[in-house]
């Protein structure tokens, strides 16, 4: 840090640093590098995974190496690991209310009652079954 | 008593204004600047996360409706092109990381070439996006009245307008990209940056990262998914 600032200067910058992290935090381009390797790496793992049948493993391996990939991105090449806990809190936040939507909405769909052949699935994207349900039972009345 | 702190502070305060031109006058000091700009751009690429999530989780509801149907789409996909792509994607990922190395040990030369091969590497992704859309034009499988249901089915019709609006998406986010790079690197060459201030820099390479990330995780989803045999890309 080559920013001098006299007692009460100095207080102020520390505060800040513990919220958003070093000013000027020098990642050496080794660090980079090594990311980068490591980076390719999981792509042709992830591709060679995919030649594999393993059924609805395949999926879930896919899945872990592209969240593996993303932390590194996120953590070296977006500084995160030397960020302070307001920025990280902000990160998190965002991954934290995409996984509510994900959550909230397929507990519905897993938990919605489809049809009387109880298919997991209506024939046409679309169109739930379970409205034309409703629109037969006025019908009855 | 408060109201000496104030002088205080404001005398302070035109000091450094007079040190630093790019301390902008609304901000006490570089720090807080800084821990500004990088809060600000982490809040927009929160809105990001939530607006391509819309899109996964599209996905992710169908593809549970349809497994068969995703599975079977998956394979019109060439994902030898898709994995070039994100090859492409990942290298210019670590070009921007270099150039903010670069701006931070005041190597000038670094910065601007390492930023030139970024817009080099967007483009060939883009061109890459191009052959593949134009492939799947003349394969029937563009959705709507190009769409060939004779051959396939509704299903795969809904699978490829998912595709096209996620790398849509994200190939406007990557045009975009491109456009705000180019001004960087202008800035760079114009002896914008230095060790002591770069953040204009960092914070564009934060969205250049972002849409690296979502790249990752389309390309499982959109060409993976049905597996994949070296017998050919198609």
């Amino acid at each position: 840090m080559t920013v001098s600032h006299d007692a009460s200067g100095e207080a102020v910058l520390e505060h800040e640093e513990n919220i958003v992290g070093h000013l000027h935090h020098v990642v050496s381009w080794q660090t980079y590098l090594a990311v980068y390797i490591a980076l390719l790496f999981l792509t042709v793992i992830t591709v060679l995974v995919a030649t594999v049948h393993l059924g609805e493993f395949n999926t879930i391996v896919a899945m872990s190496i592209a969240v593996v990939k993303m932390l590194l991105v996120l953590l070296f090449f977006m500084h995160v690991r030397w960020s302070g806990s307001v920025l990280r809190m902000v990160v998190v936040a965002g991954f934290i209310w995409f996984a509510i939507m994900v959550v909230l909405t397929m507990s519905d769909y897993a938990s919605r009652h489809w049809d009387q052949g109880g298919s997991a699935a209506p024939n046409v994207p679309g169109v739930a079954p379970v409205v034309q349900q409703v629109n037969s039972e006025q019908s009855n009345h | 008593m408060a109201d000496s702190i104030m002088a205080v502070t404001s005398t302070q305060t035109a000091e450094t204004h007079h040190e630093d031109p790019a301390l902008k006058h609304q901000f006490d000091t570089p720090e807080q600047q800084y821990g500004a700009s990088m809060f600000g751009m982490w809040l927009f690429l929160s809105t990001e996360i939530m607006m391509f999530g819309g899109l996964f989780l599209g996905y992710i509801v169908y593809r549970a409706l349809y497994p068969q149907a995703w599975h079977e789409a998956t394979l019109h996909q060439d994902w030898i092109i898709g994995g070039i792509n994100t090859l492409v994607l990942i290298t210019s990922s670590f070009t921007v990381a270099l150039s903010i190395y670069g701006a931070q040990t005041n190597r000038k030369k670094l910065t601007v070439w390492c930023l030139l091969l970024t817009i080099l590497l967007a483009f060939v992704f883009l061109v890459n996006k191009y052959i593949e859309y134009s492939a799947h034009y003349h394969e029937g499988l563009l959705p709507g009245k190009w769409f060939n249901t004779v051959e396939y089915s509704r299903q795969t019709e809904l699978f490829m307008l998912f595709y096209f609006v996620m790398t849509g998406l994200h190939g406007i986010h990557v045009l975009v990209g491109i456009l705000i790079l180019s001004y960087i690197a202008y800035k760079a060459w114009k002896n914008t940056f230095h060790s002591e201030y770069y953040t204009p820099l960092e914070v564009s390479g934060l969205y250049w990262h972002f849409v690296d990330i979502v790249w990752i995780f389309l390309f499982p989803l959109l060409y993976l998914m049905g597996g994949v045999s070296f017998g050919g890309g198609h």
